[in-house]
């Protein structure tokens, strides 16, 4: 699409979860949008149906890939693109100590050996997707809000920085985002750790009904404490259909989807999207006529105004096939310019455009790309004495969630704990690796010879006694802010148009791994309460793999990429303001998760959509 | 092999009945897809080892039912000439899977020709009814049916 002659009110980078959402919103208020999205579409998903699109995809596709898959990891439903690569699990893995020089002169083998330049010395764990719908393909749906103190760790447990908003000014923003998302929870339930809702508020849907597992956990964990925290189960609002509420305007919530049917698979996706993903509200973008998006439009630079230094454009480059070269160079313009590209792919951006300013554009305070950070995960993992029936149900449907407030935050990372349906899928790989331990041992020598298993009636007895009373619990460990986590554009290492790739210097301090410390304990008085037998051993993701106090700990990626274009009070200590508006380039916002000063323990999809329709109605007012 | 030799010897292997893994009105002809794999030349099957597997099958399936799991153990499981392709076999029908025969499935090694058969042979993968569960990706519930108790499958 030639769009070099038009000019939009609002440029966004990005048709991922923060894009579509403020595309949704700034088109409803009328005003006339460009999106350009990296990855390739979604089948319908297209400014003009009339149109050719180069490459698609769709959610059938996905599926057959994902069934295709031996390792159904995160990823396996989406097909790698060399123009616009993304992370995968081939890129956890164990940093050499010195790193070893990558080999990057051929992109396409070398993306297939991982995307991520990793300099660790902790690999960073977490992946995303870049294409049409962004990473909500593979989010688990978990939609939680902050708690007050979260917002304020400086001036309560002095510890890193406090957001410069608090939880009352997003309160009415993340009723919107619920709204939109579409969740399902209990309002009485949620009001834990001074946390809130408006008079009369509902959730848009009844909170989704716990499986046996969270019932059994629920009943032996009721009256039970950890370190001076409740370990009470609890509903995890969920961004997936269930039954609608009666709103506050007596109508009945409906999104037109249906509900969540069980498919335990809510990452890598939802085969009949009862749960939430960001194409909904693209689709309803496009809807109003306001939105062109284009796809297979690679952004690698903004450039700036010299007089009034705000952005003028931003530069694509195109492509027909997923491995071939590129088709063009092109520049976008606009009135505002937002950038919601993923808080790795954002700030690479920013630091990428240098051509005008040296340190990058919207970097006066040299806090872009900085401040990495996730919820690195602790997994406990064991067998319940009676069977609980896991790998029904959605993947998971209640939490702990007392850990996440208290005194020690002064000291030590707190943590909320998911309790996973999944059975051992995720720690080890089940039913696969447990059913082949039983059909076909490996050898003591681990060779490749036979060996000799049970089969028959034996071995269906075994699966049933063995996978019914399978569980797992993660715990989402708070990491602050911290200088020795930063992603930079590599000086190295390209992809296949000729864009660096991600380098990536990830640690944990002590505050975390102290986390780590605390959650490896809690999982034992927990496994103690339920009565169950603990397996937690070597996870079949060991990649980030490290030693504190002398003990090894395996930390799992949460998916939750956070910190890298951080909002704060003053131009000096972030990069945007409150509103996501850049403080050096008036007519410039960065939104995402990048925005976040710091984690926090919930999964930070709700809040972040929060924050992003607070960026929308700031960007309509600056009009 | 033929088909109705992988059948009745899949059910020895597996546990279910031939009934089940090849039903009289079969619409999802797994069986068959199944029985495919073993005549697949990229799945590097010895046809030494397919012949000799099939003779000794020929030669215990007539055994009474209350004496047949005995005679498979003894004359395929513990035979080590034939029992790695036995186990392909109980792969195939609980995950849908073909396991490089020339590795243990454990050992994850790499290159291998390990595949799924078949996004149908995945969703029939009997691992996932055995636990009283559905394949991941492919619920036929209803909302809220985790919140009961299934029925496991009996075990004769």
């Amino acid at each position: 699409m030639d769009n070099s002659t038009k000019q939009y009110d609002v440029v966004i980078v990005g048709g991922g979860w923060a894009g579509s959402l403020l595309a949704y919103k700034l088109s409803s208020a009328n005003k006339k949008v460009l999106v350009l999205e990296a990855g390739i579409a979604i089948d319908g998903l297209i400014t003009n149906p009339d149109e050719n699109q180069l490459e698609t995809g769709s959610r059938a596709e996905f599926m057959d890939d994902f069934f295709m898959a031996m390792a159904k990891t995160p990823e396996s439903p989406y097909v790698q693109n060399y123009n616009a690569p993304r992370p995968a699990v081939l890129d956890i893995r164990p940093v050499t100590s010195p790193p070893a020089p990558e080999d990057c002169a051929d992109p396409i083998k070398s993306i297939n050996n991982g995307y991520f330049i990793q300099k660790g010395p902790i690999p960073f764990g977490s992946t995303y997707e870049r294409r049409g719908g962004g990473t909500s393909w593979h989010w688990l749906g978990t939609s939680l809000r902050m708690m007050p103190n979260d917002f304020k760790m400086k001036s309560v447990y002095n510890k890193a920085v406090d957001w410069p908003l608090t939880y009352e000014d997003l309160s009415n923003y993340y009723d919107e985002a619920e709204f939109e998302i579409g969740v399902s929870a209990d309002v009485d339930e949620q009001k834990i750790h001074g946390i809130t809702f408006s008079d009369g508020y509902v959730y848009p849907m009844a909170k989704i009904p716990p499986t046996i597992l969270d019932n059994t956990m629920d009943k032996a964990l009721a009256n039970v404490t950890f370190d001076g925290s409740s370990l009470k189960v609890t509903g995890t609002p969920a961004g997936r259909n269930g039954v609608p509420n009666q709103l506050k305007d007596g109508s009945f919530y409906d999104n037109g989807r249906r509900q969540c049917q069980g498919n335990t698979n809510c990452t890598p996706i939802c085969p009949i999207q009862a749960k939430y993903d960001a194409t909904i509200s693209m689709a309803k973008a496009l809807m109003t006529g306001n939105v062109d998006i284009i796809y297979q439009a690679v952004a690698f630079n903004i450039t700036i105004d010299e007089a009034t230094k705000e952005v003028n454009g931003v530069e694509y480059k195109t492509y027909d096939k997923i491995d071939g070269p590129s088709t063009g160079t092109f520049t976008a313009t606009g009135t505002k310019y937002v950038i919601a590209a993923h808080a790795i792919e954002a700030a690479k951006l920013l630091l990428m455009s240098n051509k005008q300013l040296p340190n990058g554009v919207a970097n006066h305070s040299l806090q872009v790309g900085k401040n990495l950070m996730d919820h690195p995960m602790y997994l406990g993992w064991g067998l319940m004495p009676k069977p609980v029936y896991p790998f029904r149900g959605p993947l998971s449907t209640s939490g702990i969630e007392g850990p996440r407030d208290g005194a020690f935050r002064s000291e030590r990372a707190s943590f909320r704990i998911e309790i996973g349906n999944e059975g051992w899928n995720w720690p080890a790989g089940a039913p696969y690796n447990q059913v082949i331990d039983m059909v076909s041992p490996l050898p003591p020598d681990k060779s490749g010879k036979p060996t000799i298993g049970i089969f028959g009636s034996q071995l269906r007895k075994n699966i049933q006694s063995v996978f019914t009373r399978q569980f797992r619990i993660g715990f989402l460990i708070e990491q602050l802010p911290d200088d020795n986590c930063y992603i930079v554009p590599s000086k190295t290492c390209v992809d296949n148009l000729g864009v660096p790739r991600p380098e990536i210097h990830y640690s944990f301090d002590n505050y975390t791994m102290e986390g780590f410390k605390a959650a490896a304990a809690a999982t034992e008085t927990i496994f103690k309460a339920v009565d169950a037998d603990n397996k937690t051993g070597i996870p079949v993701g060991d990649g980030g793999v490290f030693t504190y106090e002398g003990v090894k700990y395996y930390s799992q990626g949460a998916g939750h990429v956070m910190g890298t274009h951080r909002m704060g009070f003053t131009n000096e200590d972030s990069v945007t303001d409150a509103n996501m508006k850049s403080w050096d380039h008036d007519n410039l916002y960065l939104v995402g998760c990048g925005s976040f000063p710091t984690t926090a323990t919930s999964n930070p999809t709700l809040t972040m959509a929060a924050l992003t329709f607070k960026a929308a109605d700031a960007i309509l007012k600056s009009f | 092999m033929t088909l109705d030799e992988f059948v009745s010897l899949s059910s020895a292997l597996t546990g279910y009945p031939a009934s089940t893994l090849k039903p009289a009105r079969d619409t999802q002809m797994i069986a068959q897809t199944l029985y495919e794999q073993l005549n697949l030349p990229s799945n590097n099957i010895p046809s030494a080892q397919l012949d000799l597997l099939t003779l000794v099958w020929n030669q215990i399936s007539g055994t009474p039912p209350p004496q047949l799991e005995a005679a498979v153990k003894e004359k395929i499981i513990d035979n080590l000439a034939i029992t790695r392709l036995a186990q392909n076999i109980i792969y195939l029908w609980f995950f849908g899977i073909w396991y490089d025969l020339s590795k243990n499935p454990a050992s994850f090694t790499s290159p291998n020709i390990d595949h799924v058969v078949s996004p149908l042979a995945y969703k029939n993968g009997l691992v996932w009814g055995e636990m009283g569960a559905h394949p991941m990706g492919f619920s036929t519930g209803v909302f809220g049916y985790w919140e009961n108790v299934p029925q496991l499958p009996a075990i004769n």
